[in-house]
């Protein structure tokens, strides 16, 4: 199954991507050349920072050039020019601002950077002057996770209830199955609205998130209780079911000894692809002001500045989380798909 | 009568020095026959009209003008007939941008830019000496534009409606005794105290035909007194009774339930459904301009209801003729796309004294948390913790001033130590971090918040209204400015967290007692704050300290409804302290009875801006913010200023009528 899937070049470049943006998300304090809320008004809103290579004409280290900034008397937007006359080499291990790696060692050495008092913003500055890319590494810690963890709660609830709706039958499988039907048919946003509001505005915000990631998986469940329903109402008929049972296993070992591994492969691929849907969820609530708030900092709420068409015509860059969410989304994807292909015993 | 022939020019300066000479005034234009005025006064009106009028339609434009019509001059040059304007109005309430605002947008006197007053619907009137009776001359031969004559029992049965507790209308002041109809064209109003502000009264919403008259034939068709049939006329159009009928007639708002209700203004429904308002001419229109051609100029206003993101795309792609409703910070992408689209953007000066306030929960039930919100040195320090001149820059493209809440800095009676010079408004964080630490707020927990004096962390939920749909964080300033002020708090050890709410859930927290701090903006106007009562309070005991409101509110409704207070049953929420019903008895009761612009006006509005500076109870970061305006570029004749009664943008609808379409 390794090797059908090592042959999958998409579906490893993306494996590959995935793990980068995870090891990102981990060390978000050390990748990241800036905190999450390091506000630099007098960079509000500054464009993205070129690297530059040559400066007149010579071939130098990497460097990036001072920022000179003037408001345009017609439009009154800040306007940033480069100031050739000072230059600042982009470093590696350069000291910042102070954080935490892991939550566990002090530490103010960030993987890359320039010296203050210069700046380099990589994905331009927001509103407020804060980094987008720095926003972008620490978001990816809440909407990738929310991600897993959204996910690892769909799956208990998930083969849970599919298991116990496969496994009586009856009146319980009857109840469960018609509560999915009920759940699959509600529109999911207005759902996701309707459950958030409910969250008090004022409970600590790991509460929240955790919350956020129980309604997204109100919904995220249901397809794979199905499936897992369907597997066991299969498998239950299979001679080796009915010999293990006649030989004295319990039911709870004929299920997780003998069952489960028929079907853990389909599972799994079921939840790579399950994993991006939980992140556009998230992406999306918070978006609309209803998941995470600042200053909890999640790709949705990274992405709240781009609301207005201000941003969207005159500061594209507020944008860039977007593309990250959609890369991500659709390296999830390829995986799932890799995954599956491997895991096809026909192909 | 009294005339006064310099009555413009006297009643400026006679206002700035502040007299009561505006105590009467006579349209001289009218009277006097202006010379500009075209053939020996052969009035003109639009094609549209002629149209109507050939074909039998329609009465000749002599018998649908008043003898003296309300001459207007207008602001650039005479203008030419025909058009439609298009506009977009947001929300529920779509009073801007020439949406609901022409149907209303003209009262019975008007105020000049230069603040002088002058007759407008009315030709003359006079407030007698004594302030106790008030005179209005009516323009004989003005109609409704269902052709009905304009007279001085629609302003006395008004008065008769507001009387009738069967049917509901929107009341008069309670100074009000009487109002009598001398005769047709003299309506006469008599109060029981000195009232010289009604003179002001009749130059806004409070002068309309919603509030201070009514078409009297025509509702009368739906009131018993007056049609003994009423009650089966209620029945056959589907009310339970006459009252219910006569109620759904008169609304006039949100939505006009019958926009066939007569009006005198420029224009009249013409059609409504929930996102389309649409408006034509009112052929009886009162008022020419100086060429003696009728007004209005263009013949039709549509007006689209959006929400306040689709309103930004609309105005910027350049579908609005006129729009009002823009925030300063989508002024970039207005001037970048101004060429292309044939509109130009001004920016034009906002009312605020503060664009963005704060005020602290002073009427707090947790006794810790008021004891620390009433402490003078905590709103000190905390202002001292706000970079004003940052947040302008950065959020206010550097065009708002950074100020203490109060006045705007043209008033009459300003101090510069109450906003740009305040002593607290400097930004200081050092000495904010000293008070702080002096006032038993030194100890901080181990994520360096500062602990309140039971030992809690210093948590305060910033409250504030949520933008409208499709106005979030992204696009607006209000927002943005919290989320900086909150990294300036966090900067001096309080743990500030942002809480957008909508209006209900903001009324519900305002009078339940847990505010911390509440987001404001004030209005700082003059003459809208002298006419509202409530700016000149400031969040304090309007938008903030909604306790104290809730008892005053209460209060002056027992008082209106002439019931005595002595069961002893307690008011809803909370008798203020002192301090606060000094503020509250100087802005809602001393100033009121002055006269606008007298030495007893300019003291006591000086003593409750000073009582303001002092308190601290609400803390300003920036105020007078301009705000856009944005105009098809073959528009003439819009304002660019405010007038000196702006109350709101509302009132650039004054000058609508006037406004036109260069080919």
């Amino acid at each position: 199954m390794r090797r059908k899937f090592a042959k999958h070049r998409f579906a490893v470049g993306s494996a590959v991507v995935l793990v980068l943006l995870y090891a990102a998300a981990a060390f978000a304090g050390f990748v990241a050349p800036y905190d999450r809320l390091d506000s630099r008004t007098e960079f509000a809103l500054a464009p993205p920072t070129r690297v530059r290579v040559f400066h007149e004409g010579q071939l130098q280290r990497p460097f990036v050039y001072g920022l000179t900034r003037e408001r345009d008397p017609v439009t009154l937007l800040m306007v940033y020019q480069d100031d050739r006359a000072q230059r600042y080499p982009v470093r590696l291990l350069v000291p910042g601002d102070e954080y935490k790696l892991i939550g566990l060692f002090p530490s103010n050495k960030h993987l890359f950077g320039v010296e203050a008092p210069a700046v380099m913003y990589l994905f331009g500055a927001d509103q407020l002057g804060r980094d987008v890319l720095s926003r972008v590494i620490h978001g990816a810690r809440i909407s990738l996770s929310i991600g897993l963890l959204g996910v690892a709660v769909s799956f208990a609830m998930g083969c849970l209830l599919g298991g116990l709706s496969g496994l009586l039958g009856g009146p319980v499988d009857m109840a469960i199955q018609r509560a999915i039907e009920f759940l699959q048919s509600l529109p999911s946003i207005p759902l996701w609205m309707a459950l958030s509001a409910a969250v008090p505005h004022d409970w600590p915000q790991l509460r929240t998130f955790f919350m956020i990631t129980v309604i997204l998986s109100t919904i995220g469940w249901t397809g794979l209780a199905r499936v897992v329903r369907g597997k066991i109402l299969q498998l239950r008929e299979e001679d080796y079911v009915t010999a293990a049972g006649i030989g004295g296993a319990t039911r709870v070992s004929v299920i997780v000894r003998h069952m489960l591994p028929n079907f853990l492969g389909y599972l799994i691929v079921h939840l790579t692809l399950a994993v991006p849907a939980m992140i556009l969820g998230e992406t999306a609530l918070s978006f609309l002001g209803l998941g995470l708030q600042a200053p909890v900092v999640s790709w949705g709420v990274a992405l709240q500045q781009a609301q207005s068409i201000r941003v969207v015509a005159l500061h594209p860059w507020l944008l860039i989380p977007a593309l990250v969410v959609v890369l991500t989304v659709l390296c999830f994807n390829f995986v799932g798909d890799g995954l599956r292909d491997a895991a096809d015993p026909y192909r | 009568m009294q005339t006064a022939k310099l009555m413009p020019a006297l009643l400026g300066a006679a206002l700035l020095v502040g007299t009561s000479a505006w105590a009467s005034g006579t349209d001289e234009a009218t009277a006097g026959g202006d010379a500009a005025m075209a053939g020996d006064g052969q009035y003109k009106e639009a094609p549209m009209l002629a149209a109507m009028v050939a074909a039998g339609d329609l009465p000749p434009l002599e018998d649908r003008l008043p003898i003296e019509p309300k001459v207007l001059v207008p602001l650039e040059e005479v203008g030419t007939y025909g058009g439609t304007l298009n506009v977009f109005g947001t929300g529920a309430h779509p009073w801007v941008d020439g949406g609901d605002s022409p149907e209303r947008s003209q009262y019975p006197l008007r105020m000049n830019f230069d603040g002088s007053i002058e007759p407008d619907q009315v030709k003359g009137y006079e407030l007698a000496e004594d302030n106790m009776t008030f005179t209005m001359y009516l323009r004989e031969g003005m109609k409704w534009s269902n052709g009905d004559d304009f007279t001085a029992e629609d302003f006395r049965f008004k008065h008769e409606m507001d009387m009738d507790e069967g049917i509901s209308t929107w009341g008069y002041p309670e100074q009000l005794e009487s109002i009598t109809a001398v005769d047709d064209y003299t309506v006469r109003y008599n109060f029981r105290v000195p009232y010289p502000r009604v003179v002001l009264n009749m130059l806004h919403w409070r002068g309309s035909d919603w509030r201070a008259y009514a078409p009297s034939k025509w509702l009368k068709q739906w009131h018993i007194e007056y049609n003994p049939d009423a009650n089966a006329k209620a029945k056959e159009e589907g009310f339970a009774d006459w009252a219910a009928a006569f109620n759904d007639h008169y609304t006039f708002c949100c939505p006009a339930k019958d926009i066939n209700k007569p009006s005198v203004h420029a224009w009249k429904w013409q059609e409504q459904t929930t996102t389309v308002r649409i408006w034509e001419r009112n052929p009886y229109h009162y008022a020419v301009d100086t060429a003696g051609q009728q007004l209005p100029y263009i013949d039709r206003i549509v007006s689209e209801t959006v929400n306040i993101g689709t309103y930004k795309l609309k105005v910027i792609a350049g579908e609005a003729d006129y729009a009002t409703s823009m925030s300063l910070t989508d002024y970039p992408v207005l001037k970048q796309n101004e060429e292309a689209k044939g509109y130009t953007a001004t920016l034009i000066e906002g009312m605020a004294g503060a664009d963005v306030a704060y005020t602290f929960g002073v009427d707090n039930l947790d006794p810790v948390k008021r004891e620390l919100y009433n402490n003078v040195e905590f709103s000190r320090a905390m202002s001292l913790a706000i970079d004003r001149e940052t947040v302008n820059e950065t959020v206010w493209l550097g065009q708002a001033v950074p100020r203490q809440a109060t006045a705007r800095n043209d008033v009459r009676f300003y101090k510069p130590e109450w906003g740009e010079e305040h002593p607290y408004a400097r930004y200081d964080p050092d000495e904010a971090n000293r008070i702080l630490d002096s006032i038993g707020l030194d100890k901080r927990n181990a994520d360096g918040v500062r602990l309140m004096a039971n030992g809690e962390p210093l948590h305060l939920v910033l409250t504030f209204g949520a933008p409208g749909d499709g106005d979030s964080a992204g696009g607006n300033p209000a927002v943005l400015t919290h989320e900086l002020v909150k990294e300036y708090w966090e900067a001096v050890g309080a743990s500030i967290q942002l809480s957008p709410l909508d209006g209900d859930s903001i009324r519900a927290a305002e009078t339940a007692g847990i505010m911390d701090i509440r987001a404001t903006s004030t209005s700082g106007i003059e003459f809208y704050d002298f006419v509202s009562g409530n700016s000149s309070l400031m969040g304090v005991g309007h938008r903030g300290a909604g306790r104290y409101y809730a008892y005053w509110s209460a209060e002056n409704n027992a008082r209106s409804a002439g019931v005595q207070n002595t069961d002893g049953t307690e008011l809803p929420g909370e008798k203020p302290p002192a301090d606060f019903q000094r503020l509250y008895d100087m802005a809602r009761v001393e100033m009121q009875s002055t006269v606008y612009g007298s030495p007893e006006y300019m003291d006591v509005r000086t003593r409750i801006y000073d009582l303001h500076a002092d308190k601290l109870w609400t803390i300003g970061v920036v105020g007078q913010s301009p705000s856009p305006l944005v105009v098809r570029n073959n528009l003439v004749n819009v304002p660019r200023e405010l007038p000196a009664s702006a109350e709101g943008m509302l009132t650039m609808n004054y000058y609508l009528n006037m406004v036109f379409f260069r080919n």
